[in-house]
C-alpha cells in the first residue's frame, strides 16, 4: 500500500470513530518566510494541550525476500523517524495550520488556537511513524 | 530498531498496530496515556507488529510498563487473544455504554437551531452567539479526554438513570470528579420537564456540585429521559458558584459525601483508598 492511500486509509479509521475525529488533524502546513508550506507531519493528534505528529510510510508496492524486507524497513524507520523528528521540531516552533472533520473542516491555527489547544507549543509529547505491512505477523530488524 | 536521536520519543508501529490500539484502548485519552507510557520501553521493540504483548501487559497487567521487560511475550499475546475473546461481549457493552457520553461530543457540533426560545432569561447572558461559539469545543475537549473506563462508568449510570425515570416526573444526577482534577461533571436525567426548567434544574446542581467537591470548575450534562431524540443541554461553569442554605441543602440531598472509587475497562467500578490522596475526588 503506497503513502497516499495508507494515509487516506488511517484517516478514514479515525474520522469513522467520531469520537476521535475532532482531535485528529490532517492537510498540516506551516508558515515559512511568509509562504505556506506542505506537510510537516501527515497527522497531528491533539489532545488537551498535547500533541502526537504521526508520520506515516507506504510500500513500494513490490513484495520482497525476508533479508530484503529486513533492510527496507530498517531504511523506512530511519525516514519515517527523520520525518517525525522534522516535523515535530517545525510544529513546536513555526505556524502551522492544519484541517479536521468536525464543525465543518475548521482549521487549526498555532498560536491562535482554541482554549483547549492553548498549551500545544510548550508540550508537543510525542512522534509516531507507522511503516504498513500488509501481514500482521511480528517483524523485526 | 535505528532511529535518530531525538529528545521527544518517537515510536514506530505499524498500521494495524496502532488501529489495533485504538479498537482496544477505545478513547483518545487511553491512546495519549499508553503512548506516554510506552516511551519507557520503545528500546525493547526489536520491529514492528510486536503491539499485542504490550497491550495484554498494559490492560491485563499494570496500566504501565514496569516489569514489561521481563515477561513472556508468547504467553502474554495467548492471554490478550483469550482475554479478547472471553470479553467480547463486554467490548460491545463498554462501547454503548460510553455512547451516552461520546453521542454529547459528537452533538456539540450542533446546535439546536432555536436555542434561544428555550434558554431561562437569568442565564442569556452567558449564551455564546451562534457565529462565535467556542466553548463548545472545550466542552467536547473535556468529555473526549475522560479515559473510556470513566465514560463507560458514567454511561453505566446515566443508562440506568434513564430506565428508571422514563416516564416518572423525576430527576436524576450523578457527579463525577477524575482525582486531582479541576472539573466536576454533572450527569442530570429529567423526566416530563420542559427545557427551560431543565436548563434552569441543571444550574442549581452545577452550583451544588461545586460547592461539594469544593471546586472551581464544573461541566453539567442534562439528558431527557423521556425522549432519546430531544438533545442535550450542557452548561460550563467556571468560577465559584454562590452557596446559599438551598445550593447547601441540594448538595446534601443529592450527592452525599464524595466517594474514591475505581473502574475497569468495562466501567464497572468499586471503592478505592489511594494512599497519597484526599478522599474527596471519584474515580
Amino acid at each position: 500500500m503506497d503513502r497516499g492511500r495508507a494515509l487516506e486509509k488511517l484517516i478514514g479509521e479515525f474520522g469513522c470513530r467520531f469520537f476521535m475525529k475532532d482531535f485528529v488533524w490532517w492537510d498540516v502546513k506551516y508558515i515559512s518566510g511568509g509562504k505556506l508550506k506542505q506537510h510537516p507531519a501527515d497527522l497531528l493528534l491533539v489532545l488537551d494541550g498535547e500533541c502526537v505528529v504521526v508520520s506515516v510510510k507506504g510500500t513500494d508496492g513490490e513484495t520482497k525476500a525476508p533479508d530484503r524486507l529486513k533492510l527496507w524497513l530498517e531504511g523506512k524507520v530511519w525516514d519515517g523517524s527523520k520525518s517525525a523528528k522534522t516535523g515535530i521540531q517545525r510544529v513546536r516552533k513555526l505556524p502551522f495550520e492544519a484541517r479536521n472533520f468536525g464543525g465543518g473542516n475548521q482549521k487549526l491555527r498555532s498560536r491562535r488556537a482554541y482554549t483547549h489547544m492553548r498549551d500545544l507549543f510548550g508540550r508537543v509529547h510525542a512522534g509516531a511513524v507507522f511503516p504498513h505491512r500488509v501481514s500482521n505477523e511480528a517483524a523485526e530488524f | 530498531m535505528r532511529q535518530p536521536n531525538s529528545e521527544i520519543p518517537i515510536h514506530v508501529l505499524s498500521m494495524n498496530d496502532l488501529r489495533y490500539l485504538i479498537f482496544w484502548l477505545g478513547s483518545i485519552w487511553d491512546v495519549f496515556d499508553y503512548l506516554k507510557r510506552r516511551a519507557s520501553i520503545r528500546s525493547i521493540f526489536s520491529g514492528i507488529n510486536q503491539e499485542q504483548p504490550a497491550l495484554a501487559f498494559y490492560t491485563l497487567r499494570a496500566k504501565d510498563f514496569a516489569g514489561f521487560a521481563s515477561e513472556d511475550k508468547v504467553r502474554l499475546r495467548e492471554l490478550h487473544q483469550l482475554h479478547t475473546l472471553e470479553n467480547l461481549g463486554n467490548y460491545e457493552e463498554r462501547e454503548r455504554l460510553a455512547g451516552w457520553v461520546n453521542a454529547v461530543i459528537h452533538e456539540l457540533h450542533t446546535r439546536h437551531s432555536d436555542m434561544e426560545s428555550f434558554m431561562p432569561p437569568e442565564l442569556k447572558q452567558y449564551h455564546e452567539p451562534k457565529d462565535a461559539r467556542r466553548g463548545y469545543l472545550q466542552m467536547a475537549a473535556m468529555l473526549n479526554r475522560l479515559p473510556m473506563s470513566n465514560k463507560a462508568n458514567i454511561g453505566r449510570q446515566v443508562d440506568a438513570m434513564v430506565k428508571n425515570l422514563r416516564g416518572s416526573g423525576k430527576c436524576g444526577c450523578i457527579a463525577h470528579r477524575r482525582l486531582h482534577e479541576e472539573c466536576v461533571f454533572v450527569f442530570a436525567c429529567f423526566s416530563q420537564l420542559s427545557r427551560t426548567e431543565r436548563i434552569r434544574s441543571l444550574k442549581k446542581l452545577v452550583e451544588a456540585a461545586l460547592y461539594r467537591y469544593e471546586t472551581g470548575e464544573s461541566l453539567g450534562v442534562a439528558y431527557d429521559a423521556d425522549d432519546d431524540n430531544s438533545g442535550f443541554d450542557l452548561l460550563f461553569w467556571r468560577g465559584a458558584p454562590l452557596v446559599t442554605a438551598d445550593t447547601v441543602r441540594l448538595a446534601d440531598a443529592v450527592f452525599g459525601p464524595p466517594e474514591t472509587q475505581i473502574a475497569n475497562p468495562f466501567g464497572e467500578a468499586r471503592p478505592y483508598s489511594p494512599r497519597n490522596a484526599t478522599a474527596r475526588g471519584q474515580l
